[in-house]
């Protein structure tokens, strides 16, 4: 399989008052389809700004990124939506679900957007995946009615319903206890291995990090190891989890 | 629809939020709903009020006219309207449009009339009947007069002491005492031996300490009479009959005929009937007794009216009806009128039954001849005889003091009030002149002829009434002039042929030509059946402009003065609470969702994220301040259309005159117009639009990013 992802020399400032903020300096990266990647990295890294690239949710201030072939900086507005809408899967940190509706409805929501399977369609598709997360039983649940590992595989059932070609997960255990997330990363890396959708996700935890076929390792908006065996990092951890009693960065340029 | 269940949903979610605009909005739409349909119903039964009573659609008036057309405004003096110039000529222009119904001269002015005291009245009947040489006559109006003479002596007695306190102390001096000769028994012991020099004494003397003469405020429409009764559909008569077409004649008010003509104790022994009726009462109603008060203190208006004999049949009476040995007639009459809830009814009866014969019950006669006196426009006094043919009312606005205020009269006679002479008119007096053997005289002996006449002083010196008794007809009398240079009658034989004049001016009937030709200050224009008011004001005004009349149009509205503005006034009142509401509705709405987007930032910015359009978020604001707008504004287009509906069989009662006259009747039933839901609804929608502009555009803008991160 060809690469999903592609960051050619990218780089990404943030003005900030009257200075600018690098946050990622001439990145270059290439993700193939069916991985299960980990962004690894202290806060302000660049790794929030690398999965808001990836994510077309941003656009690079030089250099360019490709998702799926295309070259996001050339395209509108209009079709960066599309894009996200069609290929792309998210994740967030902090579940971001429709508070007003249930697991039903948030599940279903993407296809909404789309608009291309009929009410039976859909409800086929949603019933299948909730029931693929464990959460058969809640569908009428709104959010305030489920756990935080609950409503995360909530997050994971929308990220998953239009069959995107990338699944992008931003720190999506950093909210949830340690064996809810893991079980979510589980989740996640089974998916990966049955439906071989791409997974890219950034995280602070080393046993988040041990399940991804690779680690991209970032250090002051620079890859600093891309490839590399995640069990070789297992040496930083302790150093990683110091960082997590810092506010985790909101943009990587802060 | 996802998006109405989003929009559903969050409207459920901010139950604060959603209870203060959807009150606003409610309370709004009911307003427009309500105060719309409410103004409308009350601009109708206003437009059939005015319309059907003096205005009528349009009114015609001189363009260069100095003061506007105001028929219910306050008389402020005589308007100077100028004048319709070849009158003919613009009522046949009008009539041929098809809009046209009929166009209606007229012309307004007010006169006041004084009706004579009792006193006056009866030293005058008294000296014919001397000069008549009729002693028992004159014997029975001397006691009369005597009676009166003490009775006023009576009644001045109490005010002895304040003479001192005068500026005219000398003169007060000797009122009272002329009064104490004139009260006297010797006095009138050999009265009719010697009449000449005591009448002579009473009129001078005594008459004019007698103060209980009244004056009537008329206001008068001078028109063409049959017209007007055809073209007025509010028009009735009520007593006496309508002017015989062509002819010369007046017809009271109804109002004012029973309000300010009749006998005061009668009046206001009808407005206790008629409060009583209401369900009022002497006891609780401070309006009412109050009336009752009056009455008790003016005992002096019937027993002035009556003889010695009538006194006498009183006192018997009232004593079987009262129970009581009480022989003076003054606390008699004091003690009937002092009426309660319980024999007010009785009383009431016995008061028509047995006082009303005896007494004048109204100043003016139906059949009287009416004498007006006015100041023309050239600056003269002159005064003018037209006999009085009845009274009349416009329908449904029995009660209405304003819809009463007008009086009618014909336009001849207007005219010669107005003063202004045409060519028609001379040529008129020119052949009245022939026809009745009429020769030039000089003024003095005009004067002699109308003032020292026979039948006594009350037309030309108080420009009150003669009764005619007992004729078909009305009785002849005499146009007639005081003084001033260029009176139309000061060349003519009032000696001879004045009362032929008179009585055969008062007979003619004229023809239409002769009604329509000379002064006419303004006309009504009554567009035809079915012509919408903008339409019909356009054709008329387009005659009017090819014509060259140089006449303005009005409508209704205008004509009507301070009346039709008040709607006006009313309007705007509305329209300004109306706009403040959904000013401030807008304000609100437009607040409270920039609120929503700011809370509802992270979840927009995720629905962006997963791959929601700008235009996506925009519709779901646009959406849901809708669907607030729609349900709020239904529920207050609901309620105010039940409040309508409501107020539409109960109406709503008129508590005042001007409310009486404003809805044409004793209530107002106000009708739901769907005008004004659908007004009351786009109103809504646009303000509910118009409020989520900002904040929907605001939301559009949230960039997809604000959903990445951590929760603030």
């Amino acid at each position: 399989m060809g690469d999903v992802v592609v960051l050619e020399n990218v780089s990404k400032e943030y003005p900030l008052g009257k200075l600018v903020v690098p946050a990622l300096k001439d990145v270059s990266l290439s993700i193939g389809a069916g991985e299960f990647v980990s962004i690894a990295g202290p806060s302000g890294s660049g790794k929030t700004t690398l999965l808001n690239l990836v994510g077309c949710v941003d656009t690079p201030t030089s250099g360019v990124v490709r998702v799926d072939g295309l070259d996001i900086g050339r395209l509108s507005e209009r079709e960066l939506t599309r894009l996200r809408l069609e290929k792309l899967g998210f994740i967030f940190q902090s579940f971001n679900l429709i508070a007003v509706l249930d697991t039903f409805q948030n599940v279903e929501f993407p296809l909404l957007l789309q608009g291309k399977l009929s009410h039976r369609e859909r409800r086929d598709v949603v019933v299948e995946l909730l029931e693929r997360v464990g959460l058969g039983k809640h569908a009428r649940h709104r959010p305030n009615e489920l756990s935080g590992g609950q409503r995360q595989r909530v997050a994971i059932a929308r990220a998953l319903v239009t069959r995107p070609r990338i699944v992008l997960a931003d720190e999506p255990t950093a909210n949830l206890d340690t064996g809810t997330g893991a079980s979510i990363v589980d989740l996640m890396k089974s998916i990966n291995e049955t439906q071989g959708t791409t997974f890219i996700f950034s995280t602070h935890d080393a046993r988040v990090m041990k399940h991804a076929d690779r680690v991209v390792r970032l250090e002051d908006g620079r890859v600093v190891s891309n490839g590399d065996d995640p069990s070789a990092h297992a040496a930083g951890t302790g150093a990683e989890l110091a960082h997590r009693e810092e506010p985790a960065p909101y943009l990587a340029g802060e | 629809m996802i998006l109405l269940r989003i929009a559903l949903r969050n409207i459920a979610a901010t139950k604060v939020r959603t209870l203060i605009i959807g009150l606003l909005i409610t309370f709004g739409t009911m307003l427009v709903v309500v105060g719309g349909s409410l103004l409308s119903t009350l601009d109708r039964s206003m437009a059939r009020s005015i319309i059907g009573s003096v205005s009528s659609h349009l009114q015609l008036c001189d363009e260069g006219a100095k003061d506007a057309l105001e028929f219910f405004s306050p008389p402020t003096g005589t308007p100077d309207l100028g004048q319709i110039r070849d009158f003919p000529k613009v009522k046949a222009a009008l009539e041929a449009l098809p809009e046209v119904e009929a166009v209606v001269p007229m012309g307004s002015d007010f006169a006041m009339v004084f009706s004579g005291n009792v006193m006056d009245v009866k030293i005058a009947e008294l000296s014919a009947a001397v000069k008549r040489g009729d002693r028992e006559k004159a014997q029975v109006l001397a006691d009369h007069v005597h009676k009166n003479v003490v009775l006023l002596q009576e009644s001045l007695r109490g005010l002895e002491g304040f003479v001192n306190l005068d500026d005219n102390k000398e003169e007060r001096q000797v009122d009272l005492g002329n009064l104490a000769t004139a009260a006297s028994d010797e006095f009138w012991a050999d009265f009719l031996d010697s009449p000449e020099e005591k009448l002579v004494f009473l009129e001078n003397k005594v008459a004019r300490l007698a103060m209980d003469a009244k004056m009537l405020f008329l206001r008068y429409l001078g028109t063409d009479t049959e017209a007007f009764r055809k073209n007025f559909d509010l028009f009735e008569v009520v007593k006496g009959e309508m002017i015989p077409p062509g002819r010369r004649g007046f017809l009271f008010s109804e109002f004012i005929y029973e309000r300010q003509v009749k006998n005061q104790v009668a009046m206001r022994l009808d407005f206790i009937k008629e409060n009583l009726e209401a369900g009022r009462t002497i006891k609780d109603d401070p309006k009412v007794a109050s009336r009752v008060q009056q009455n008790v203190r003016q005992y002096k208006e019937i027993l002035y009216q009556m003889d010695r004999q009538q006194t006498a049949q009183l006192v018997a009476r009232l004593q079987e009806l009262l129970e009581v040995e009480e022989k003076e007639p003054e606390k008699l009459l004091e003690q009937f009128l002092e009426m309660d809830d319980e024999n007010f009814a009785v009383r009431y009866r016995f008061f028509y039954d047995e006082i009303a014969p005896a007494i004048v019950l109204y100043q003016v006669r139906i059949g009287d001849i009416l004498t007006i006196r006015s100041y023309t426009r050239s600056g003269y006094a002159t005064a003018v005889n037209v006999p009085v043919y009845g009274t009349f009312r416009f329908k449904g606005m029995e009660k209405s003091a304003l819809a009463g205020v007008y009086n009618l009269m014909d336009l001849m006679t207007y005219r010669d009030l107005y003063g202004y002479m045409s060519p028609a008119r001379k040529a008129e007096i020119a052949s009245l002149k022939a026809e009745t053997g009429v020769e030039e005289i000089d003024r003095a002996s005009a004067e002699d002829a109308l003032f020292g006449g026979d039948d006594g002083e009350a037309g030309g010196e108080d420009g009150g009434t003669r009764p005619s008794p007992g004729e078909g007809g009305p009785p002849p009398a005499a146009d007639a002039s005081s003084d001033g240079g260029f009176d139309e009658f000061a060349g003519i034989d009032m000696e001879e042929g004045g009362q032929r004049y008179g009585e055969a001016l008062l007979r003619k009937v004229y023809p239409q030509e002769e009604i329509d030709t000379g002064v006419v200050t303004n006309a009504a224009v009554r567009l035809a059946a079915g012509v919408d008011l903008e339409v019909g004001r356009a054709a008329v005004e387009k005659a009017v402009r090819e014509g060259g009349f140089g006449l303005s149009v009005i409508d209704w509205r205008q004509a009507s003065g301070l009346v039709g503005q008040f709607l006006g006034v009313v309007w705007i009142v509305l329209f300004s609470a109306i706009l403040i509401i959904f000013l401030v509705a807008l304000v609100i709405i437009n607040n409270s969702m920039v609120m929503a987007t700011l809370d509802r930032t992270r979840e927009i910015g995720t629905m962006r994220a997963i791959g929601a359009q700008r235009s996506y978020v925009l519709k779901m604001f646009l959406i849901e301040s809708t669907v607030l707008g729609v349900g709020f504004g239904l529920l207050g287009t609901l309620l105010g259309s039940m409040l309508i509906v409501f107020l539409g069989r109960v109406g709503i009662p008129a508590v005042s005159d001007e409310l009486y006259f404003l809805f044409a009747g004793s209530h107002l039933y106000p009708v739901l117009l769907p005008g004004h839901l659908v007004s009351a609804f786009v109103v809504v929608f646009l303000v509910s639009l118009a409020s989520t502009l900002y904040p929907a555009r605001l939301a559009a803008r949230i960039q997809p990013v604000k959903a990445m991160g951590k929760e603030d």
